[in-house]
């Protein structure tokens, strides 16, 4: 296993106030999910992920060790990221979804959305596992505040005009030019 | 429970669920066990093998690197959960 220090923190490239971007990653041995599983049985399960992580890391009636160890390895990644390793926050409140298939998703809530500030960042996590690793690298990045947002939506309209407008100019001086021809 | 049965309980606890790279036994009481190989997994292992021994939950916001990081913050957190 890697360092468990908060791994990256990214500086604002403008140097402004505004949130960094936030990068967490880690790393899990997925015969060391087994052995807690065959060691603590459901209370290891029922400690660290949520009922649809449950429902979701279930194959044919087990739990796949597998599907755990990314989970796993994507909470302690988002912990690092957001540097909760202080907080006291329970790790059903790091929800991973979507494992397997469509794209991953991380959702906090309780304290770890409240510490986090969930609602500033944009999480993105990636999940790899290759023979016995499983690997987790969660990156948040700062929401456009919502100002900047519609500024930039404005932005895109006025764009989007302005490229009306060069259309029809050149459709009125083709027309004109074959008038005059 | 006097200081010395609860360090060799953890101890007997860090030995078997621990993974570290140290003897725990050898350990002293203010060594990072994080430095001695601990890992955020293996810390799990250990929070719930210090529960059935002791019969406790950990709640939520004692669940920190810190409280797992040495055998003398591991004492002080069950000094808390244990009834007297």
């Amino acid at each position: 296993m890697l360092s468990s220090e908060p791994v990256f923190t990214v500086s604002n490239p403008d140097n402004s106030m505004s949130p960094s971007v936030r990068i967490g990653i880690d790393l899990v041995q997925v015969s060391a999910i087994e052995r807690s599983l065959a060691d603590f049985g459901a209370r290891f399960a029922r400690r660290l992920f949520a009922d649809g992580e449950l429902a979701d890391s279930t194959v044919d009636g087990h739990l796949d060790a597998r599907a755990l160890a990314t989970r796993f390895a994507a909470k302690e990644a988002t912990i690092k990221a957001f540097d909760l390793a202080e907080v006291g926050v329970g790790w059903p409140q790091i929800e991973v979804s979507e494992c397997d298939g469509a794209a991953a998703r991380v959702r906090l809530h309780g304290a770890a959305a409240g510490v986090a500030c969930a609602g500033v960042y944009e999480i993105a996590v990636a999940l790899s596992h290759d023979g016995d690793l499983a690997c987790a690298i969660v990156v948040a990045l700062p929401r456009a505040p919502a100002g900047k947002r519609s500024m930039r939506r404005g932005e895109e309209h006025a764009a989007a005009r302005r490229q009306r407008v060069r259309c029809v100019m050149r459709t009125i001086t083709s027309n004109e030019n074959r008038r005059h021809d | 429970m006097t200081d010395s049965t609860l360090d060799s309980r953890i101890r007997a606890v860090l030995a078997q669920h621990g993974r570290l790279a140290q003897d725990s036994g050898a350990l002293a009481d203010s060594a990072d066990l994080y430095q001695a190989g601990l890992t955020s997994h293996a810390s799990v292992n250990v929070m719930l093998a210090l529960e059935s021994a002791f019969d406790i939950e950990f709640p939520d916001q004692m669940l920190t690197r810190s409280v797992f990081s040495s055998i003398a913050a591991i004492r002080g957190a069950l000094t808390q959960l244990i009834p007297a």
